[in-house]
């Protein structure tokens, strides 16, 4: 599933989704060169230092919540889960988010529910 | 109050539609700027990061100009 990629963890991710990515062909690297930077939690240093870094004051980093993973492993796809919907943005910017379109799909109890079942749009 | 419910985006915007083959940590910014249409969270979340990342680069600069002034040996105080 994630062959040919990189990934970085932020040390809040719990050990099942690292263990998932490397599972499935994902490599590990620096946060400074990693396709995708996985975190759990934006309050952990390591995420605010990358929320602080002058890469993402130039807007050219996203972090993914690692409950993506999470989703494509329930439901043994990447395809059926959009990772649009799992940003991590700093605890400022979730604020805003939140007073304006409620929870993020990643603070549900049941990530299971954050699979979108609409898969039948393949016109992308 | 922030309302009890997640958002459930009506309508999908590129940035929903994304797959994880067309998107990384690194494109993702820039994809998202590009989308003409946002949805409701993509919108405000864009809207939000960008004041947070212009807040971010002023405090970057002001780092920047502290630090060269400390190199070239001009101890003023500020
Ligand atoms: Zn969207």
């Amino acid at each position: 599933m994630f062959t040919n990629r990189t990934a970085w963890f932020s040390n809040s991710v719990r050990r099942g989704s690292r263990w998932f990515w490397v599972s499935e062909g994902g490599g590990i690297t620096s946060w400074e060169t990693a396709d995708y930077l996985f975190s759990e939690d934006a309050t952990c240093p390591d995420t605010e230092r990358i929320f602080e870094s002058v890469d993402y004051a130039e807007n050219r980093l996203t972090v993914f919540h690692s409950f993506y993973l999470a989703a494509c492993e329930k439901c043994h796809s990447v395809k059926s889960v959009c990772i649009g919907h799992y940003v991590l943005p700093p605890v400022s910017v979730q604020e805003v988010v939140k007073a304006v379109v409620g929870r993020f799909i990643w603070e549900q109890e049941d990530n299971a529910k954050a699979v979108d079942t609409e898969d039948s749009d393949d016109r992308l | 109050e922030t309302p009890a419910t997640t958002y459930k985006p009506t309508y999908r915007c590129s940035g929903c539609g994304l797959r994880f083959s067309e998107v990384t940590s690194r494109s993702f910014p820039v994809l998202q700027r590009s989308c003409p249409h946002s949805c409701d969270l993509h919108m405000v979340l864009q809207q939000a990061t960008h004041s947070y990342t212009k807040c971010l680069r002023e405090i970057c600069r002001r780092r920047d100009a502290h630090t060269t002034k400390q190199r070239e040996g001009g101890m003023q105080s500020v």
